[in-house]
């Protein structure tokens, strides 16, 4: 897969609804990425034409949407590195919306828990995220992929969630939920999103795969979004967040890219 | 000639009420000849005991006879992860209690008359263990702090347990349990097996007497009906071999004598208290009657027979209802949860749309 010294490395980003703001903001990166001797390209598997994408048989076995197979199957034979962003949501099954009782947990280098909010054991939170339908859903997907593509493999951390101001201007699908519930404490919808990112770092490493954290120029001082890095949905980060991603995949292998003009 | 043997009734006869019987079939053997008293089916009934005791709790759901238990998971957490962590297991998440003297310091600790000096277990993997509650937590606790936040709602819920219940059945386990010189607290599991040091300095086995069990069983039964007149015990004796003996016998042995303990300390306190039943789940098990059919192959775990037959005698003779199939009802997903779930998934949809 080694391109000739004159042509770009080629960068393949897979991944789900988290990589849609890294391919909003890929053509106007191109040049930038250009310049630097990278292409990226990005494939994002749940998409309509792909729908279902991929789908777990009762004994665990797995089947890939036909089409996805084989345009991924080509999209890896065209890259020289891959990068994986799968899942990023599992935890907003827990903790968007505020839950008719209310809850917290601990959770090292956060918030204590809200003494005025039931208390439930870490270990016990974990197991209920990681027992989660999209959890399991999106775990046999990666471990589906890990299988598949080459290493060295990266794996993009999903990006925090927004302040309580932007949900509450864009809560999309969830407004109903969020009317009838009022949503979910930030710091509890921090921890969550942590624990997620743990769960899902431990799994990499497991797998033999790199994770690619958060960059640290779209997190606020309270650990959340910071509003350009939004965009009008409840859950995921915007084009901006995207240009930041981009830069973090050139850096890896262009050590002092920098975007020559701010976005 | 007369004798007393003439005018005993057909269950005092080994050949009329065993032998004869069982050459037809096993579970027509029933050794429950009157119930000491009877349960409605809407009681509530709380269990606790030895591994044996969660069969009870199973048979009573596939009975349809709603268990009391006053420590639930969250909602949001699903059936299987809530019975991985002990809730459900048993009246409230106390997990396993073997002896006499456990039961005892439960009821102690709950109402705040005992509050033993070992407080928390490091585990090996890093995390903090319930030195009283040493499986519940799978992984262990994230702190001490979060222990005994849990404790604290775990023996509130004990307390509510006791005072809420009418009926409690408790199968005793064992006899030998490993207790702190310091203060007597009885642990479930030797210092050192799950999580823990065991230090013969500090930890001393015990292997309870008759007499002693005897009086934790009525030091409880009384504690009970301090703060719940009304409740009615029943005792069993869990029919399951000793995994393993600290004493210097074979276990064989250990195990023959661990038994007889609780079989005749059982029978001395259903006779001392009213309300107390000895109900025979070990001469169900242990029977010759079956010739080994409700053991399995390593001669300790009890089969799905041997629970059936001690479960439809129970529930036959003082429910007065059928049995069910041994399989509790799959709870279905919290709905919160489910449609949470639902707006999830389509809100990922929809982003991947707006490319």
């Amino acid at each position: 897969m080694r391109a000739p010294a004159s042509a770009p490395l080629r960068l393949l980003l897979v991944g789900q609804s988290h990589a849609a703001c890294v391919q909003r903001a890929a053509p106007g990166c191109a040049d930038a990425l250009a310049a630097a001797g990278l292409a990226l390209e990005v494939l994002v598997m749940n998409a309509p034409e792909y729908d279902p994408h991929f789908l777990l048989g009762p004994g665990g076995e797995a089947r890939w949407h036909p089409r996805l197979q084989a345009d991924l199957a080509a999209a890896v034979a065209r890259a020289d590195t891959v990068l994986l962003s799968v899942g990023g949501t599992a935890q907003w099954v827990l903790g968007l919306v505020e839950h008719p009782r209310p809850f917290d947990f601990e959770l090292d280098g956060e918030a204590p828990p809200d003494p005025a909010r039931e208390r439930l054991p870490a270990g016990l939170v974990r197991a209920t995220l990681e027992a989660s339908n999209l959890m399991v859903h999106q775990r046999a997907l990666r471990e589906a992929l890990a299988a598949m593509l080459p290493r060295p493999l990266w794996h993009l951390a999903s990006p925090p969630p927004p302040r309580d101001e932007h949900l509450a201007a864009h809560p999309g699908r969830y407004a109903p939920m969020l009317a009838e519930h009022g949503p979910a404490p930030a710091a509890l919808r921090r921890k969550l999103w942590r624990l997620h990112t743990q769960v899902v770092a431990e799994h990499c490493v497991a797998l033999g795969i790199d994770l690619l954290g958060v960059p640290p120029t779209a997190v606020d001082a309270d650990g959340l979004l910071v509003p350009e890095a939004t965009e009008a949905d409840p859950t995921h980060a915007g084009p901006w967040y995207g240009r930041q991603v981009i830069g973090q995949i050139a850096r890896l292998h262009r050590p002092g890219f920098a975007f020559a003009e701010a976005p | 000639m007369t004798h007393p043997y003439a005018t005993q009734p057909e269950h005092a006869f080994w050949r009329q009420a065993v032998a004869e019987p069982a050459a037809r079939a096993a579970g027509l053997v029933d050794p429950v000849v009157a119930p000491a008293f009877g349960i409605a089916r809407d009681a509530r009934i709380a269990t606790a005991g030895s591994c044996f005791a969660q069969h009870v709790q199973r048979h009573l759901r596939a009975a349809g006879v709603e268990p009391f238990v006053t420590e639930h998971a969250h909602p949001l957490v699903p059936p299987a992860v809530a019975q991985r962590f002990g809730y459900g297991e048993f009246g409230a998440r106390y997990g396993n209690v073997y002896t006499s003297r456990q039961l005892l310091q439960l009821w102690q600790r709950a109402h705040g008359r005992f509050a033993p000096a070992d407080d928390a277990w490091r585990a090996p993997d890093g995390g903090w263990v319930d030195p009283f509650r040493p499986r519940v937590q799978p992984g262990g606790f994230a702190s001490v702090s979060e222990l005994r936040a849990d404790r604290e709602r775990h023996l509130a819920a004990v307390r509510t347990l006791f005072a809420g219940l009418d009926v409690f059945c408790f199968t005793l386990g064992l006899t030998e349990t490993w207790v702190s010189r310091e203060d007597g607290a009885a642990y479930p599991v030797c210092p050192g097996v799950v999580a823990g040091t065991f230090d013969p300095a500090r930890h001393a086995l015990l292997n309870l007497e008759v007499d002693e069990v005897e009086a934790d069983l009525l030091a409880f039964v009384d504690a009970l009906r301090g703060v719940n007149p009304g409740a009615k015990l029943v005792l069993t004796v869990s029919p399951v071999p000793l995994v393993a003996t600290a004493g210097d016998r074979h276990v064989m042995v250990a195990t023959a004598m661990s038994k007889a303990v609780l079989r005749v300390a059982a029978e001395r306190a259903s006779r001392a208290r009213e309300r107390v039943a000895y109900f025979p789940s070990f001469e169900i098990v242990t029977g010759a009657f079956h010739r080994g059919a409700y053991f399995a192959d390593d001669l300790r775990s009890v089969t799905d027979a041997g629970v059936a037959h001690v479960m439809r005698l129970f529930l036959q003779h003082y429910l007065g209802v059928a049995p069910g199939d041994g399989g509790a009802p799959v709870a279905p997903a919290e709905a919160f949860t489910a449609r949470l779930e639902g707006v999830t998934r389509t809100q990922c949809d929809e982003e991947a749309l707006a490319r």
